[in-house]
Order: structure tokens, then sequence, then C-alpha cells
């Protein structure tokens, strides 16, 4: 695409990220606060994308693959952590897992 | 393209904040779709065709499904917990804070960065964003991180059979 | 000559190591022979100086030896040293014969001799050192050895008050020295008396009159001089063969033996000297003025010691110094004579001190009425006996030099002396008993012996000074000071000596018909007996009480406000207040780490945003 900015693309990908660090910071729950690491995770391979095509490499769509697929690890094990969380201590605020203080 | 871009765009920001606001956990799952699906758009629109595919069969079809199992396994008759009072004082306004300022920010960098057009169509690489060019780049270049990839999901797969499978089967 | 040191210096640590092993007469006839044989050696020592016809040198260790210098330990046999060794060791050994039998009874009697020892090494190390270190160590190790013999019965509070204060003060003069000193080895780049002596024509004036003062302050507090004196009464705790010894005829001495031995920077200096003469007339006449109204016999003498110290600062102060080195010398025999006199008394009466309980002891005690007639004679200054001849020499050369005003004091003096001197004899001895004593403890041959010796001395030695006819001791001493170029003044025979006889005659004779029997005096003041005396005079003006109240109550307040003040809550807040910072802060920064993961996403991010901020912005 002749005349497109790759600026557009990058400052979404940022708005994006601050939206999900936001949502990192004021949610109390935890299943919600997977997600919205994952919108982070996103809004990453997003910029990836743009700029591979800024730059004509498939780098970065090689990037992007492995990036989806730890993310998908990722998710695995972080529910398998919910879950047992919820088994052990019912808690459905995050801020109740609080013995790790200094 | 840019009409896609601001659709598409709007689209995944509505999705984001969709999952930051919503009151339920099924409902920001579902907003999260919607995201996911704006970015598979957005993909598409960056000619990274195979991308677009993967990021709806993975992530959409895969991640966010064993997403919605769990919240229905665990928090199907609970109130949701933003419903009670919260513990840290100024986390919220904080948190908000320092996202628009991120924000703000992460804009400024884009457009100041000095970045400058894409470049046409056509002077891109032939099958660019492609799933054979695609296959080529991975197994040849970047051989090792697949298979470290490989062994990461093992991994993962193990640790959730640790972590909360059954102890006698 | 080195073994004058070492005979009492091993006396005194054979006694101190055998003290309980040994019997009492065996550590009475020890310590007597040490000092005995160093006043052979004394003696010998100055008959090798006569033969010689030079001062005696003696090398006693090298210090430290470089290339081209040499700092050396030695001794010095000049007449100025030697006239006091035989001083001290002579007077030294009868008092140490006297104290074998005095102490005999005492538990602590080979404590007792062996400090008693250990004073003649120190006393002698004072006077035979070569340099001002040597003497300022026997200096120092003098004031150690007064601390520990007036503060002998440890047990009393009042004794060990007293000590405490004499080593104060004595400190206080020390001060005063070693400032001086530091002056001098600035000055001259030496200790030792040669050197030292050498280059004063060259130095500087004011550093020499600051010299000059510095040792006199060392000097007024050793010597019991005006101000530094309130230690000297209080001394009297001691037994009182102690106050005999140091604190009559030999210790107190120092004061004036630092004077003599340092003279050609007196000389030197208009000022200094100027001072020390004055302070003499002024600490003469203020002890003389107090003794008038002491009840204690040994307090009357120990006022009349400072007073007698002050004659000795006086000639020192005019130049004069045979005249006054003479007057050290009688008056070691008369007031040790005094004090060993008063010991008896004491001895007889079962301790008792307070003259207003005694009286009519002329015909119990017929030796102690005799030996005693005889010092209050010698020091009134009543002709053939030795005092008038040493009172007079430096009285008249007082005059000769020019200070008339000295002169008026000094006869002034001379009137009180006589006058207190007869008050003490009349009450003591005259007359009849105030109270009655019972059956009295008689003195042995041990005691008397010594006091007969000295009463001896009193009274002949004064014919060794006739001006113009046998004058022994000018001649002797002579040599010393003119080495340095000062010509001793002489006096001659002349109507001040009448006029300074009328005026002893006329104190005596008030004292008589006031405390002699029958007198009013008498029995108003045996009315008071068992009271403390009141009055300026009798508390010496209250400068004692001053310094106590003053100085003592100044240091006791900043000890207060530094110990409840300071130290808890200025160093100690500091140090805990340093604690306590350390503490807030790991509170503070305890926080960071809560627990809540939310709490790190913010924290994370807004570290992010900031670094981008600075990044970007600036």
């Amino acid at each position: 695409m002749n005349g497109d900015m790759v600026q557009g693309y990058v400052a979404l990908s940022g708005i994006l990220f601050v939206i999900g660090a936001c949502g990192l910071m004021v949610r109390r729950s935890p299943l919600v606060m997977l997600m919205c690491v994952e919108i982070m995770l996103n809004a990453a391979n997003l910029a990836f994308v743009a700029f591979a095509r800024y730059l004509g490499n498939m780098e970065g769509h090689v990037f992007t693959f492995l990036v989806v697929t730890v993310a998908a690890a990722e998710v695995a094990i972080g529910l398998a952590v919910i879950v047992l969380l919820f088994r052990k201590r019912d808690a459905a605020d995050v801020d109740d897992v609080n013995t790790l203080r200094g | 393209m840019t009409a896609v871009l601001w659709i598409a765009g709007a689209l995944a920001i509505a999705g984001a904040l969709g999952v930051v606001i919503a009151k339920t956990p099924v409902h920001s799952v579902i907003s999260l779709v919607v995201n996911i699906l704006s970015l598979a758009a957005l993909f598409l629109s960056l000619q990274a065709e195979f991308l677009a595919l993967i990021q709806v069969i993975i992530y959409a079809g895969a991640i966010m499904i064993l997403f919605l199992f769990v919240i229905a396994l665990l928090t199907a008759r609970r109130d949701p917990v933003e419903r009670s009072e919260g513990k840290l004082e100024g986390q919220r306004e904080l948190g908000i804070v320092t996202a628009v300022a991120g924000g703000v920010l992460m804009i400024a960098v884009a457009f100041a960065a000095g970045l400058g057009r894409m470049p046409a169509r056509e002077a891109l690489p032939a099958g660019f964003g492609s799933a054979a060019a695609f296959g080529r780049e991975l197994l040849t270049t970047h051989i090792l991180s697949f298979e470290l990839t490989a062994f990461v999901l093992m991994a993962a797969v193990i640790g959730v059979v640790v972590l909360v499978g059954r102890r006698q089967l | 000559m080195v073994w004058i040191l070492l005979f009492p210096l091993i006396g005194a640590a054979g006694l101190a190591l055998g003290r309980n092993h040994l019997s009492p007469r065996l550590i009475g006839t020890l310590g007597s022979g040490a000092v005995g044989a160093a006043f052979l050696v004394a003696l010998s020592a100055l008959a090798s100086y006569n033969r010689a016809g030079e001062p005696l040198v003696q090398t006693v260790f090298t210090w430290a030896k470089g290339s081209g210098f040499e700092v050396s330990f030695g001794l010095l046999g000049d007449p100025i040293s030697l006239w006091w060794l035989v001083v001290v060791t002579g007077v030294g050994f009868l008092i140490h014969v006297y104290a074998s039998e005095y102490m005999a009874e005492d538990p602590g009697v080979g404590r007792f001799f062996a400090k008693l020892n250990y004073f003649v090494f120190a006393m002698s190390l004072l006077v035979l050192a070569d340099n001002f270190v040597g003497l300022l160590i026997g200096w120092a190790n003098v004031g150690l050895a007064s601390f520990m013999l007036i503060g002998f019965w440890n047990y009393k509070p009042e004794a060990a008050a007293a000590a405490k204060k004499a080593f104060l003060l004595n400190v206080i003069g020390e001060v005063g020295i070693i400032l001086g000193l530091a002056l001098m080895f600035m000055e001259f780049r030496s200790l030792t008396f040669a050197e030292v002596f050498a280059k004063v024509g060259e130095a500087d004036p004011g550093v020499l009159t600051g010299i000059g003062l510095l040792l006199l302050v060392g000097a007024t507090a050793k010597s019991a001089q005006l101000p530094l004196f309130t230690w000297l009464p209080d001394a009297m705790q001691g037994p009182t063969p102690v106050s005999a010894l140091m604190h009559a005829a030999t210790m107190v001495t120092a004061g004036v033996y630092l004077m003599a031995r340092a003279f050609p920077i007196y000389q030197a200096s208009e000022a200094a000297l100027t001072a020390v003469a004055w302070v003499g007339a002024l600490t003469a006449l203020t002890g003389a003025v107090v003794a008038t109204r002491q009840v204690d016999i040994k307090r009357v003498l120990a006022y009349s010691t400072m007073s007698q110290l002050g004659y000795m600062m006086l000639g020192a102060g005019v130049g004069a110094y045979t005249a006054s080195l003479f007057h050290f010398f009688t008056h070691a025999f008369f007031k040790a004579l005094l004090f060993l006199g008063a010991g008896m008394i004491a001895h007889y009466l079962h301790g008792e001190q307070d003259i207003r309980r005694m009286g009519g002891l002329a015909k119990k005690q017929p030796f102690v009425y005799w030996t005693f007639l005889i010092g209050v004679l010698a020091i009134a200054g009543a002709p053939p006996f030795a005092g008038f001849f040493s009172k007079d020499e430096i009285l008249g050369a007082v005059l000769e030099e020019g200070h008339v005003v000295l002169w008026v004091i000094g006869v002034v003096v001379a009137g009180l002396t006589a006058y207190y001197m007869t008050r003490l004899f009349a009450l003591v001895f005259a007359g009849e008993p105030a109270q009655e004593h019972g059956h009295g403890h008689e003195s042995g041959v041990a005691m008397k012996l010594p006091v007969a010796v000295l009463a001896l001395l009193s009274a002949v030695s004064g014919l060794i000074a006739i001006p113009g006819v046998t004058a022994v001791p000018a001649h002797f001493l002579e040599p010393a000071f003119l080495r340095y170029g000062h010509h001793v003044p002489h006096a001659g025979i002349g109507w001040p000596v009448a006029v300074v006889l009328i005026a002893a005659a006329a104190g005596a004779y008030l004292a008589a018909k006031a405390y002699g029997p029958g007198g009013a005096a008498r029995q108003a003041l045996v009315a008071t007996a068992g009271t403390p005396p009141r009055g300026a005079l009798a508390n010496a003006f209250y400068i004692d009480d001053l310094y106590q109240k003053g100085v003592g109550g100044l240091v006791t307040g900043i000890s207060i406000v530094v110990g409840r003040g300071v130290d808890p809550y200025v160093i100690d807040g500091a140090v805990n207040g340093i604690a306590m910072v350390a503490k807030d802060i790991a509170e503070g920064l305890r926080r960071l780490h809560g627990g809540y993961v939310r709490r790190y996403a913010l924290t994370l991010f807004a570290g992010v945003a900031v670094f981008m901020i600075y990044y970007i912005l600036i």
C-alpha cells in the first residue's frame, strides 16, 4: 500500500499495550488480569508485523508466531495456577494472595 | 487502505477497553475475541496472511475457548469480585494516570520517530506473507527457536498435568 | 651518685614485696637503713665535689644516639643539688628512725615504709636530674608519693579527700610546668640545664617571662603558695612522720628548688622574678595571719610551713638564692623538729591534737618541752638559734635590693610568726591542763633520739652562716650561681636586724600575755573546745571553700550537664537517631513489597513511564 504510514500501526500498538497495562493494574480478578496480558502480547505482535511490512522482512512474522506459541503455553500454565488458587483459597481477589510480602 | 486501519483499529481498541471495563469475566472474554479478530483484520491489511490465519485459529479458536472453559468451571455462580471494596488505595487512579501518560508517550514516539512510508506492494519480495515464505523463514533461519518453542510447549503440558492433574488415575 | 637513688628504690621495692612477712622492727630498720645508706653516699658525693671543685656529672644511660646528637639521662651533683640531697637523705633518715617506733603498731607499717622510701627516691631524683625532664619525672613521682602517704589511712574519708585534693592541685602545677617546658623546648631545642642556661642570653625575653611564670605556677602548687595552698592544711591527715618529712622539710621545698635551679631564666626576666617575690611575700603573710587562729597543732604548723616557704620564695624572688637556700636548710631542721614533737605529744595524749584541750605538759613531758622550745625559738628568729640567721639573711638581702614594701611585709610576718608560735607553745605546755588525760603514753628512744639530734641542729646550725665570719653556705653555694653570671647579694649585720628582733619580741610578748597561764584569751579559747573554729582567719579567708564550691561546683555542674543531658540526649540521641532513620527508610521501602501483584505491576509501568519521559523529553 503505497502512501500508508507505519506510524498509525505503531501508535495503535502503543495504545493497545497501554490499555492492557491499565487493565492489569486496575482489575482484581485473576482471569481478567490474564486476559489483559494477552492484550499486551497482541499489541506487541501488531508492532512486529507492521515493521515486518515496513522493512520487507519476514522475520517479524516468525517472531510473532513464536510469541503466539509461547502465549498459548503461558495461558495454559496460568489457568492451571488460577484453578489451583480457586481450589485452595476460594480466592477470586488477587489482593488476597499476598503472603509473599516483604 | 487506511479505512481498514481506522475501522479495525477502533474495533481493537473497543475490544481492549471492553476487557478492562466488563463486569463479568465472560464479557471480558467476548471483548477479547473481538479484539483478536480485529487484529487479524489488521494483519491482513499488512500482507501477513498466514499470520492472520494463525491468529484466528490459535488465539481466538483455542486460547479463548480454554479461557471460557475455565471461567465456566470456576466462577459460574460467583459474584464478580469487583463488587467488594478494594484493598489497595490509590491503585485505580494511579493505574489510570500511568496508563494515560504511557499512552500519550507512545503515540508521541510513534509520530516523532521519523519513520518513513511503507514501501509499495509491488516492491515487496515475492510471496511476502504467504505460508510458503513463512515456512521457509521459520525452518531455515530460525530452526533453533522452533525447536525450543516445541520444548516450551511440552513443558507447559507437563506443567499443567503436574499442577492440576488428578493424583489417582 | 646513682646509688643515692638506688638504695631507697630497692628499699621501697623490697619492703613493698615483703610487707606482710617481716616484723615491724625489721621493716623500720630496713627502711631507715636504706635512707641512711643514701645519706652516706650523699656525704661522699659532697666530699668528691669539694675535692674536685667542679660539679659532678654522671650519665646514667643514653636514651638516643644519632649522628651528631645524643640524648642521655644524667645526674648532676652541683652545690644546689648536693645541698638538697644532704638535707633530704639526712633528715629523711632521722624521720625514718622516728617512724620506726611511731608507726610500729600500725597494721600497714610495711606499706608505710615502702612508700616513704619511694618518696626519698623520687625527691632525690628530682634534685639530682641534670635536665628538666628528669626533674619533672621526680616532681610527678613525688606528687604520687604524697598522694599515697596523705591517704595512708585509706579507711578515713577525710584522708582520702585530702589526698585527692593534694593531687588535683599538684596536677594544676604540673600542667604549668609542662607548658613551661614546651615553651622552653620551642625556644632552646633542648631541656638539659647546661644547654638551656647557656643560651638564655640569646632568647626572646617574652618567651623567658612566659617560661618563668609557668614554672612559677608549678612551684606555687607544690610549695603551697597562694593561691594553690589549700591542700597543705588538709595534708595533715597523713601520719605525722609524713607531715614532718614531706610537708615541712623536703617535698614542699621542691618549688623553691625549681626557682633556684632555673635562676638564669628568672634573672633574665624582670617580670617573672618580681612575680616570684610577690607570691612569696603574700603567701608568707597569709600563712602567718591564718596560723594565729588555728586550733589543731598540725594545722598551725602547716600554715607556718606555708608562711616560711613564702620566705624562701621571697628570697629567691630578689635573687638572694644563698639566703633562701640556707633558710630551707634551717627550716628543715626546726620544722621537722616541731612536727616530730607534735607527734610525740599526740602519742602521749592518745591522739589528741586540739590545743584547746592541752596545757600543762611542761611538767609531764620535759623532754618534749625543751626540744619544742628550741624549735619555737628557732622559728621565731631568736638568736643564736638557726632561724635568726637564715631569716635575717633573707630580709637583709630584700632590703638591700631595694624592695622596701616587701621588706616591711617580711618584718610583719616575723612578728606574726613569733606570735602564733608562742601562742601554740603557751597553750600546749604552760599553765594547767584544760582537760585531764589520764596516764600518758611515753615515747621511746627511737623517737627521742632523732628529735634530740634535730634540736641540736636547730640550735647550732645557724652558726655556720655568720656573715663575714664563717659564711659557709654562701661560699659553698655561690659558685653555682656565679657560673651563669649572677652575684648573690649579701647582708651584713645592721639596723634592719634589730628591727626584725624587736618585731619578733613584740609578737612573742603579746602572745604570752594573752595565752599564758591566766591570760584572758586563753580562757576564752579553751572554753570553745569541741567546736570548730569560726571566722575568716580561722578558715583561711574561705579560699578553700571557694575552690570547693566554685571550681568543684563548676566541674560537677558540667558533669551533670554532660552526663544527664548531653550523653543521653545528644550522643545517644544521635546514635539512636541514625538507627531510627535507617528503620524509617526501611519501613518505607518495605511497602514496595506488599505482596500485591497489582502493586508490582503499577510500580513496573510507572517506572517505565518515567524512563520514557526521561529519554524522550530530556
